[in-house]
């Protein structure tokens, strides 16, 4: 499992991902990077079957959005094994970041 | 605050227009809104115009003073406004503010757009740059995919069912099939939905709106001068504009959109109404699950009751609270910078009388305009004077 790299601010301690050089909830500009477990469970996602041009051939692909155990939220590709279906709150670990970014995959 | 009335209405049909371009559909609703206010070209003192994505699509910018001058309209300041979806929804409230700050007595408000000429990868692309490209649209991300993101996580929430989202589409679908303006003007059924292909799961071809071609228009006119131009002014008694985060990853509650749920506060507050006063409304059904989701966010039910308030009829045409008597963008077409207009079109002609699907004494009417995936939202309440 790859490590998820998300920001901490100093100030207010909230998270976020990605950088943005200062706190989006506090406006602190001191942020510490920090290693997150990677694990999550599933918020919601959809199965992408229409793509923009640019991503034509690729379909189809999951999209989720993911609640992280530390409280992060994110939006990523999700990896889903042909012949099983995802549900809402099944777990899921960060496998590293693809050209599009983060990619999920179900436990 | 000076009163704003609206004086003057025009929309153009809204479908496959081949061979008009986005400036002469904007010019015809323009030229029909102004033929219907009685108002000569001299006396309009400026003009906002809705767009979202002309540039991406037809190759054409500086569109607000170009559509004013072939209108012949002269030496007037001319603006476009871009809220993606919500983009005439914005143009309506500048030219709201500019009449009740006492600065202009007359202003033009338009919306337009141009999307059947291009391939629908194209148009994909070019409205998922309402979103993030940053984050989520780099992913692949496109705008049915997040509100299939959306419509499951309502299901799974408030327990809405694959049916009671589906009643969206075939209600809207009713209501457009008398709209002579409307895309689509054939109903569907229930079985025609769940049977459709599947887009961005759960949500299937038939959740989904037309690409269209389409323009609207609305003159507005300071409510002490309207008389001057007609006997039947519907005043806008509640105006409201708010922001909302543009990702689903900001989202503190992926089935309700804080823009609509700021701007309503602020439009039902100006007007001293509440949910319960609206006798009809047009609100924003871009997919089925959005016009659920509307529904509770503008308080007409709570949250987690818009699925069975639509299967149990409460928002069709005979019950309490009509919703989309247009038929909707799922019905009537989705030309994405008009859709703001064509909603206060609607909603003017319910209060003047002279609907095609006309709401029996309607006397109080809303438009909720959403832009993005909740980045912005505008509400607006009308009256019958």
């Amino acid at each position: 499992m790859a490590s998820f790299t998300a920001y901490q601010c100093d100030t207010c301690k909230s998270l976020s991902s990605p950088p943005h050089g200062f706190c989006g909830r506090c406006g602190a500009r001191s942020l510490r990077s920090v290693t997150l477990s990677g694990r999550g469970t599933l918020l919601s996602f959809t199965t992408i079957r229409v793509p923009p041009a640019r991503f034509k051939g690729q379909e189809p692909y999951d999209i989720a959005v993911i609640d992280l155990e530390e409280g992060l939220r994110v939006t990523a590709r999700l990896k889903v094994p042909v012949r099983r279906e995802a549900a809402i709150g099944e777990g899921v670990v960060f496998e590293g970041l693809v050209e599009e970014g983060p990619l999920f995959r179900l436990v | 605050m000076r009163g704003v009335s609206v004086i003057g209405i025009g929309c153009t049909r809204f479908g496959k227009q081949n061979g008009v371009g986005i400036i002469d559909l904007a010019v015809q609703a323009c030229r029909e809104a102004l033929d219907d206010a009685r108002v000569p070209n001299e006396r309009v003192q400026a003009f906002y115009l809705g767009n979202f994505v002309s540039e991406a699509l037809v190759h054409q910018g500086s569109l607000a003073p170009m559509v004013a001058y072939r209108l012949g309209l002269r030496a007037i300041p001319c603006t476009k406004v871009e809220g993606a979806c919500a983009s005439s929804g914005i143009a309506f409230r500048h030219g709201v503010l500019l009449v009740a700050s006492g600065l202009c007595d007359i202003v033009l408000t338009a919306g337009a757009e141009k999307m059947t000429s291009s391939e629908i990868t194209t148009v994909t692309e070019a409205l998922a740059s309402a979103g993030d490209a940053e984050t989520e649209m780099r992913l692949g991300l496109t705008f049915p995919g997040a509100f299939g993101i959306i419509m499951r996580r309502h299901m799974h929430q408030h327990g809405t069912t694959r049916e009671q989202v589906a009643m969206v589409s075939v209600k809207n679908r009713l209501n457009g099939s008398t709209n002579p303006k409307a895309h689509f003007q054939k109903p569907i059924t229930m079985d025609d939905v769940l049977g459709s292909r599947l887009i961005c799961d759960p949500l299937r071809l038939y959740d989904c709106p037309p690409i269209s071609d389409g323009a609207a228009a609305a003159v507005l006119c300071a409510a002490d001068v309207a008389e001057e131009f007609t006997d039947r002014p519907i005043e806008v008694i509640g105006s409201g504009h708010a922001m909302g985060p543009g990702t689903l990853f900001e989202m503190a509650d992926l089935t309700t959109f804080e823009a609509t749920v700021s701007a309503a506060r602020e439009a039902y507050r100006m007007a001293g109404v509440s949910p319960g006063d609206i006798d009809v409304a047009e609100v924003h059904d871009c997919f089925s699950i959005a016009e659920i989701a509307a529904t509770e966010d503008l308080g007409f039910v709570e949250k987690g009751r818009g699925g069975g308030a639509v299967l149990e009829g409460l928002t069709a045409m005979a019950g309490p609270i009509p919703i989309n008597p247009s038929g909707g963008l799922l019905s009537k077409g989705h030309p994405v910078g008009a859709t703001g207009l064509a909603q206060i079109y609607e909603i003017v002609r319910q209060l003047r009388g002279e609907a095609m699907n006309q709401v029996k004494d309607a006397e109080i009417g809303l438009a909720h305009n959403l832009g993005g995936t909740g980045a912005v939202s505008t509400v607006h309440i009308l009256k019958r004077r």
